[in-house]
């Protein structure tokens, strides 16, 4: 568990390769996010040359230029920032709303955890494209409105591995112990069990940040993302249409978001496997 | 207790291991997990196998039956012989047909032994059918024949019932059955009575008696617990730190013990020796009148919910200074009982008194304010403290709920660890630093800073070996003597109840059957269950009245002189 000394944690992460391999690239993409005003000053959605260039031709342009004649270049860097942010926000908003719900109906159960697994149940049962997409259409293609919306459809597995935790979490003789002595249940729940669910819920969050790049991508493609805003998905939309003859303005941004979200979760993996004790060499003596 | 077969010195030898090493992962506590082990088990004898946790006994029997779970874990040197054939360079298929036909294993925890999707019947046939016996009818009689001789009730109802429907008693009959049915030259049984109460245990270990000498087995009997051991050896191989550091036959071991960590353990396990009886002043510091509870599964839309009462009108009083045992069995209310008490659980009915107050009408926020006076200890050492927590916080927080501020609170936490003998020092350590007997003295600080009148024990000492269990009660005992302290003692083990409570309760069902004073009750039991928990206790006839502690203390004391 994390009692173990942080250095045994990362020497157990390091050691996954696959995980270690997804932590370069993610570290590459976040470069990129970082560093994009410093390449490319400026509007990266402006033309800057003839429409069409393809990768690898004109130094200057070295991912070549789109149907618009802008430097796809400049967009794969300032969209890293749109796939970074939003990703990691929408996750947050997701593992806030999720943790908070998960923990209460885990610790109160009863009617509290019937009133609010229902509730989650509401949100598993609606399409999540199609919530995304009615939401956008009526509050405006507004980035807050994004990852809102993208965190009020991730929050649910994260709820329900939460009240698991809590469920078992909750019986422990240690949280016994915290209400012998007459601890309050809101500090019980913060203080006492809460620390102890943590290991699979940072888990799921660095999943569910796969998840939201991806309904990003995809609100983008269908154009419904804040058109003043580069964006990896908007970019495929709008490559869509020449997949044919320039198929490399689709294919750029597609590969970026393969490997990002690839990235995640093998991340994720190694994550399950550094803070989880269990997939340990055994050390039991008897 | 069986009588002592002399013959057995010269039995034919079954197994003999000798000078047997095997290694730990680097990085573990130690390098060897057996050392220079040797063990000879003769046909038609009960070799017993004690030691504490981590002595390695359970090891050895991994060894004997080559499943140490290698890599990590492997023999590095030595040899065990099983009647000619050296066990450490068989191949694997030869290992395999001898497991299971050779030599029978059963285990612990009978519940997770078992498959629980298959019924009993098919996993008792699956093991003759695995060693090679196809004849279908003859592997049912046999079947059927095994469970007979177990002694289970009914052996065609029992072959077609699933695990969970048999009670751990029965399971274990099952286990047992299951190991046996392919009547093995030795058995190797693996703490097999350490999870049953303690009724079943007696039953379980006349079964093995019994079937030992009906079918000749040698038996390698694992166990922490002397009084088993009393009961069932013919000699004993006490264990430490995987090492034998002493052997020899029963008499002369429980007898006269030679090693010094023999006598330690020897010395540590409880008699049946009711504390002396002590001058209680009569002010009641808490009662609880006419209480019950019952747990209702929740039912749903479909179902109506059943209601199980757990605990049915118990009173009990315990005054200031007083140290009240509640014994019973599992499932008989005694914990359900404790939490109550502690208002952990909501009673159904009835009244909890402490110091004049009336618990059971409180609010929870005046409640807060009763708690400090109430505290209690849990079984588990590991699963009562938050791993995530340093202890001294975990210590502090208590008293800094109620109001107390940090540095103050710090240095309560100070005294509470100088109380129950731990280095202040520690307080900045985390839980998972210490060992279980420490732990279980961290809880103890835990309550104890809380300045309690009160403190409920619930199976407080259950989990620890013998030794640590001698230690954590003779703290409990001078604690309780120097604040005056109340205390609640839940326990399963009558032989541990003996040693520091002043009265008993015996539970069974729900229901107290039977109070009074501790010596009363082990003198004088009127109770029927009473009398047969009294007869249950294992090793009884040896450990009575405690003559074998001042042997120990004579022989301990003529070393040192």
């Amino acid at each position: 568990m994390m009692s173990a000394p942080l250095s045994t944690f990362r020497h157990r992460f390091a050691r996954n390769r696959a995980g270690m391999a997804g932590l370069v690239v993610v570290g590459l993409v976040t470069i990129a996010a970082l560093v994009a005003p410093l390449f490319y000053p400026g509007d990266p959605l402006r033309s800057v040359a003839s429409p069409e260039i393809w990768p690898f031709i004109d130094a200057r342009f070295p991912l070549g230029t789109d149907a618009l004649g802008r430097d796809i270049a400049a967009i794969m860097f300032h969209g890293a920032r749109t796939t970074i942010v939003i990703g990691l926000t929408a996750s947050l908003v997701a593992s806030v709303i999720g943790t908070t719900i998960g923990s209460l109906a885990g610790y109160y159960g009863g009617l509290v955890d019937d009133l609010l697994m229902r509730v989650a149940e509401m949100f598993q049962i609606i399409p999540h494209l199609v919530f995304l997409i009615a939401l956008v259409a009526v509050l405006g293609p507004r980035v807050d409105v994004v990852v809102i919306g993208i965190g009020m459809v991730s929050w649910n597995s994260m709820a329900r591995l939460v009240r698991a935790e809590f469920m078992t979490l909750k019986h422990r003789e240690f949280v016994l112990a915290a209400r012998a002595v007459g601890m309050s249940n809101v500090r019980i729940i913060l203080r006492e069990i809460l620390p102890n669910a943590l290991p699979p819920t940072v888990i799921l969050a660095s999943l569910i940040v796969g998840g939201a790049v991806l309904f990003e991508a995809a609100l983008s493609f269908l154009g419904l993302s804040d058109p003043t805003i580069a964006s990896w998905g908007r970019l495929i939309g709008e490559g869509r249409s020449l997949i044919r003859t320039s198929w490399y303005i689709a294919a750029i941004p597609g590969v970026g978001i393969l490997l990002t979200v690839l990235s995640l979760n093998l991340i994720g993996d190694a994550l399950t496997d550094a803070l989880n004790p269990r997939i340990s060499i055994p050390t039991d003596d008897r | 207790m069986a009588p002592i077969r002399k013959d057995t010195a010269h039995a034919q030898s079954l197994l003999t291991v000798s000078d047997l090493s095997v290694r730990l992962p680097s990085g573990a506590d130690r390098p060897y997990a057996l050392q220079g082990f040797d063990l000879r088990i003769g046909r038609d004898e009960v070799v017993c196998l004690v030691g504490g946790s981590g002595s390695g006994k359970s090891i050895a029997a991994r060894a004997i039956m080559r499943v140490l779970p290698e890599p990590h874990v492997w023999i590095e040197s030595g040899s065990i012989d099983y009647l000619g054939e050296a066990l450490t360079h068989t191949s694997s298929s030869r290992m395999r047909k001898i497991r299971g036909a050779e030599i029978g294993m059963i285990f612990q925890e009978p519940m997770t032994a078992l498959n629980p999707l298959m019924r009993v019947g098919t996993q008792i046939d699956e093991a003759m059918r695995v060693h090679g016996i196809a004849d279908r009818r003859e592997r049912r009689a046999r079947t059927l024949r095994i469970l007979d001789e177990v002694q289970l009730p009914d052996p065609s109802e029992i072959y077609h019932s699933y695990p969970h429907q048999l009670s751990g008693g029965q399971r274990q009959r099952a286990m047992i059955a299951m190991a046996l049915v392919l009547e093995p030259k030795l058995l190797i049984a693996d703490e097999p009575t350490t999870a049953l109460d303690v009724t079943t245990q007696a039953q379980i270990l006349t079964l093995i008696d019994r079937l030992r000498r009906v079918h000749r087995t040698g038996v390698l009997f694992i166990t922490h617990d002397f009084g088993v051991v009393a009961e069932i050896a013919d000699r004993i191989v006490v264990m430490h730190h995987g090492r034998v550091v002493e052997s020899g036959d029963r008499d002369s071991v429980l007898g006269s013990p030679e090693s010094d960590y023999a006598r330690l353990l020897l010395a540590s396990v409880p008699g049946c020796v009711p504390a002396p009886v002590r001058a209680i002043p009569q002010d009641v510091v808490l009662s609880v009148s006419g209480v019950s509870k019952s747990y209702a599964p929740r039912g749903s839309l479909f179902r109506r919910a059943s209601t199980r009462p757990a605990v049915q009108d118990v009173h009990l009083s315990v005054r200031r200074g007083e140290t009240l045992g509640i014994v019973g069995e599992s499932g008989s209310g005694k914990s359900t009982t404790a939490r109550i008490a502690v208002r952990l659980l909501e009673p159904d009915c009835g009244s909890i008194v402490l110091n004049g107050i009336e618990l059971t009408k409180l609010h929870q926020r005046e409640l807060g304010r009763i708690r400090p006076h109430i505290q209690i200890v849990f079984q588990d050492p590991i699963g009562s403290l938050n791993p995530r927590h340093r202890v001294g916080e975990i210590v502090a927080a208590g008293p800094m709920l109620h109001g107390v501020n940090r540095a103050e609170a710090r240095c309560r936490a100070e005294e509470a660890f100088d109380l129950v003998g731990l280095d202040q020092r520690a307080l900045q350590r985390y839980p998972h630093e210490f060992s279980g007997g420490q732990r279980q003295r961290i809880a103890l600080a835990r309550a104890l800073v809380m300045r309690p009148k009160v403190l409920v024990a619930d199976e407080a000492v259950s989990a620890l070996d013998v030794t640590v269990q001698a230690q954590i009660l003779d703290l409990l005992r001078s604690i309780r003597d120097r604040l005056d302290l109340a205390i609640l003692f839940v326990t399963h083990d009558l032989r541990v109840a003996a040693q520091i409570c002043d009265s008993i309760a015996v539970m069974r069902g729900g229901v107290v059957v039977e109070s009074g004073a501790t010596g009363k009750i082990f003198d004088h039991p009127e109770h029927q269950y009473t009398r047969q928990l009294l007869a249950s206790i294992p090793g009884r006839s040896w450990f009575a009245r405690g003559a074998h502690h001042s042997t120990v203390e004579e022989k301990a004391r003529e070393a040192q002189a």
